[in-house]
């Protein structure tokens, strides 16, 4: 299969701001691509490109060969996006917006009534139905943003952090939802700064840190792509001092250190070896060592090698 | 009560009212509007033998809208503050009620008086200066029209839990007050048109009260047999009702 | 996507601003106020002070009135444009799978619907005022009414997309209404204009003078025949350019220039 999405050196500022800065990259047809990225990293503005409601200041985004800034017509009619902060005005409720919008992608009346039923029971917002939006919970105007697109099936399918303020047993409904979209043949791009979210759904992965993308493959070949493949984790007494650090870096030999709320990461090769070194560095150094382990890396340590930051840092 | 604790109320408020500029401008732009292209042109087509000069009778007029619009705006920015919870916090200073009631009346009072400045100025300049006596009677007016719709303003947007209706209640008040008061038209022209019930109404809006003696003042042609002590003493009457009524409604409401 | 798909979509994105009609009760109740006070005391009591040869000036006046009214209500659209950039509505509409020439035209006739919607209680008491009982008449007032509202509506919305804030707007909207109703024909006959020659030649370029006296001419014709800002077929020519100009540039500024994101 061909790519769906095809992202070539696109550029992005407002103002003075770069918020991306020159992303290349392709989205397979029929995949499920996560953007994984802190808040502020340019994921959404990546989006909002390719939902042609942002124009790119260069470069171009192509949608089955349809390019966003030469036929952005062509482009929304196989794409359709379900925003990171819920649409919709205070005076609406759900049901009739979503009646609306079933209607504008396609739907007869009586086609959409029933579909928008459908997809508000899945969703268990059907008793919600005559609420004024404002009356909503975060959760619930959550799930009639995502419903829209439910309803919308578009070619390829566009969710900017899906499952943020859902509870655990809907965002597992949510995933199996979006993973049924995958399996009827349709392109999903899921924006996300939840590891898990991203290692459950994703076929591929790209990390976009600044506006740059960092990485990009699928989560298997990114955790295999740290050279040094084990992740140290120290817990100690007390806090660590710079020169600490920097003592253990160089007798572990790597760079890739990461301290947070009290326990230390390193990203080494030849873990035992190393652990043993940790030990006896710390306790020249009068640090006292209350736990040891030696870990496969996750998308997290991913994340950390790739950009040097944490998933949680916002702008 | 503590002065210091009423000012840091109004200097809050008073620094609010320069944040909306742009609203302020258009504001000043309706106004001078009203005077120099509404007033200009139906100068043209005003009977003279009704008044000489449509232009110069619409001036004062003018001058009290632009005191009672300013002094009203604070009622706008206590709804946004019910609307958005911040009231609340102004409830748990350390700041007694009345302090925080007095505080805000005041701000709209400061809001009046600045904003109709300028206007007073353009009257000065297109009609002289009426002398110790005539600046001592508008500038007493105009305290008690300030105080008075300041007060009114704040009353009417805390009378109801419903924003959209405390808006809706706020602009009718101000369009009843704008169009039944004598601002746009002479005493003849009302007595004649309307019954004396409707007469009595108009003659005795704060806003018509306020221009009378302005016009008593920089146009005593035009009302020369204004019984002044009569009128101070009956803006004095809706002042004081407003004010201590008002005070009292904002005090209670708040708390509700 | 055939002709028919694209006039479903435009019916579909004007019904978005006719839906929202509900939210206005209070609104509309002070207006519908506003309206009468400004009819039944500013206009009788002024229009006994005024004398322009034979003009019948109380009903020049209630005719105005509601143009004005017109006016206003088709600039709240705008209001409602950055609000809807404000909450990101405007983002949506701008991924939904509708051209983007489908999305303004709809947004204007949506928005013009609604502003005669909302005027509507108003012009059933101008033709009441006015004693107006033909039917066709009354139609022709109601749909010349709903063409000039789509077009201030649409111009309104234009500027809104353009500005993206509410401060920026207030104070065009603001002076605007100041100026562009005080300078025109709305509430005075072209004749007295005159007097000052700065503002009679802007309002004969205005074009609410032109809607307001093409509004006149059908409701009160043997009243202002001949005290109109120019002839009746000049001042369709103007509409007829003005509301040209105005879909077009809405139209070029929504496919070039418009994008979402409030604030950016």
């Amino acid at each position: 299969m061909g790519a769906a999405v095809r992202v070539r050196g696109l550029v992005k500022k407002f103002g003075n701001f770069t918020a991306v800065n020159g992303l290349t990259f392709d989205i397979e047809e029929g995949e499920i691509f996560g953007l994984l990225g802190p808040n502020g990293s340019g994921k959404s503005t990546t989006l909002l490109i390719i939902a042609t409601v942002y124009k790119p200041t260069a470069g171009d985004v192509e949608v089955y060969g349809h390019s966003v800034t030469k036929r952005p017509d062509e482009v929304r009619k196989l794409v359709g996006i379900a925003f990171q902060d819920p649409k919709a005005l205070w005076v609406d409720n759900p049901y009739e917006l979503l009646v609306w919008h079933a209607m504008v992608v396609g739907y007869g009346l009586l086609d959409a009534r029933r579909a928008v039923r459908e997809i508000m029971e899945e969703l268990e917002i059907w008793e919600h139905r005559g609420k004024l939006f404002s009356e909503l919970s975060g959760g619930t105007r959550k799930k009639v943003e995502i419903a829209k697109l439910f309803l919308q099936k578009p070619k390829v399918s566009i969710f900017d952090e899906p499952t943020a303020q859902l509870d655990v047993t809907t965002k597992h409904r949510v995933w199996e939802m979006i993973r049924a979209l995958k399996d009827e043949g349709r392109t999903v791009i899921v924006a996300t700064n939840d590891m898990t979210e991203a290692e459950r759904l994703s076929d591929r992965v790209g990390i976009i840190y600044k506006g740059s993308l960092r990485a990009l493959g699928s989560p298997a070949e990114l955790k295999d792509r740290i050279p040094a493949g084990d992740v140290l984790e120290l817990r100690v007494d007390g806090a660590l001092g710079e020169h600490v650090i920097s003592a253990l870096a160089r007798a572990l030999g790597t760079e890739k250190l990461n301290v947070s709320n009290g326990t230390l990461k390193a990203y080494v090769n030849r873990g035992e070896e190393k652990a043993a070194i940790a030990i006896e560095t710390l306790s020249r150094l009068g640090v006292r060592v209350r736990s040891i382990s030696i870990k496969e890396p996750t998308l997290d340590d991913v994340f950390f090698y790739f950009t040097g930051a944490q998933l949680g840092e916002g702008k | 009560m503590r002065g210091w604790a009423i000012a840091i109320i109004s200097l809050r408020d008073l620094e609010r009212f320069w944040k909306y500029k742009w609203w302020l401008a258009a504001l000043v732009t309706m106004n001078l509007a009203d005077l120099f292209v509404f007033a200009l042109i139906f100068r043209g087509i005003v009977r003279k033998d009704i008044l000489p000069d449509y232009f110069l009778f619409l001036a004062p007029g003018i001058a009290s809208i632009a005191a009672f619009a300013a002094a009203f705006t604070i009622g706008r920015e206590v709804m946004m503050e019910l609307r958005r919870g911040f009231h609340h916090y102004l409830l748990s200073l350390p700041i007694s009620r009345s302090e925080l009631v007095v505080g805000r009346i005041a701000a709209g009072m400061v809001r009046g008086i600045i904003y109709q400045a300028p206007f007073m100025a353009l009257l000065l300049a297109l009609l002289g200066f009426p002398g110790i006596r005539g600046m001592a009677l508008v500038s007493l007016a105009t305290l008690m029209i300030v105080a008075s719709m300041s007060s009114l303003s704040i009353a009417a947007s805390t009378l109801v839990r419903n924003l959209e209706l405390q808006a809706t209640i706020r602009s009718l008040l101000y369009f009843i007050a704008f169009f039944l008061s004598n601002v746009f038209y002479p005493e003849s022209i009302i007595r004649q048109r309307f019954p004396e019930a409707v007469y009595a109404i108009i003659e005795n809006n704060p806003i018509s009260i306020a221009t009378t003696i302005y016009r008593h003042v920089f146009l005593p042609e035009l009302a020369p047999s204004a019984e002044v002590q009569l009128l101070l003493a009956k803006l004095f009457l809706w002042t004081l009702l407003l004010t201590v009524g008002g005070a009292q409604l904002y005090a209670r409401n708040l708390e509700r | 996507m055939s002709i028919w798909d694209d006039l479903r979509a435009l019916a579909l994105i004007a019904f978005w601003d006719v839906r929202k009609l509900r939210r206005y009760t209070f609104f509309l109740a002070m207006r519908f106020s506003w309206f009468l006070l400004q009819v039944l005391v500013f206009g009788l009591l002024v229009a006994n002070m005024v004398s322009v040869g034979n003009l019948d000036y109380y009903k020049f006046y209630v005719v105005g009135a509601f143009m004005a009214v017109l006016f206003s209500m088709s600039m709240v659209k705008g209001h409602d444009v950055v609000e809807e950039f404000e909450d990101g509505l405007i983002d949506y509409q701008l991924s939904l799978p509708v051209k983007r020439r489908v999305l303004a035209i709809g947004r204007a006739v949506g928005g013009g619907l609604s502003a005669f919607l909302h005027s509507l209680p108003m012009l059933i008491v101008v033709l009441a005022v006015l004693g107006i009982e033909s039917l066709p008449a009354a139609l022709a007032l109601a749909f010349a009414s709903f063409v000039f509202a789509s077009s201030l509506a649409g111009v309104a919305m234009s500027v809104a997309l353009v500005l993206r804030s509410s401060d920026r707007l207030d104070i065009l909207m603001g002076v605007s209404d100041s100026l562009l109703v005080r300078v025109s024909t709305i509430f005075y006959p072209i004749a007295a204009v005159s007097a000052v020659a700065a503002y009679y030649y802007l309002a004969k370029v205005n074009p609410l003078s032109h809607m307001v006296d093409a509004l006149r001419l059908i409701a009160i014709p043997e009243v202002v025949q001949g005290s109109t800002v120019s002839s009746a077929q000049a001042m369709i020519a103007f509409l007829t350019g003005f509301a040209v100009a105005a879909i077009l540039s809405s139209l070029v500024l929504l496919d070039k220039k418009i994008e979402g994101g409030y604030g950016r």
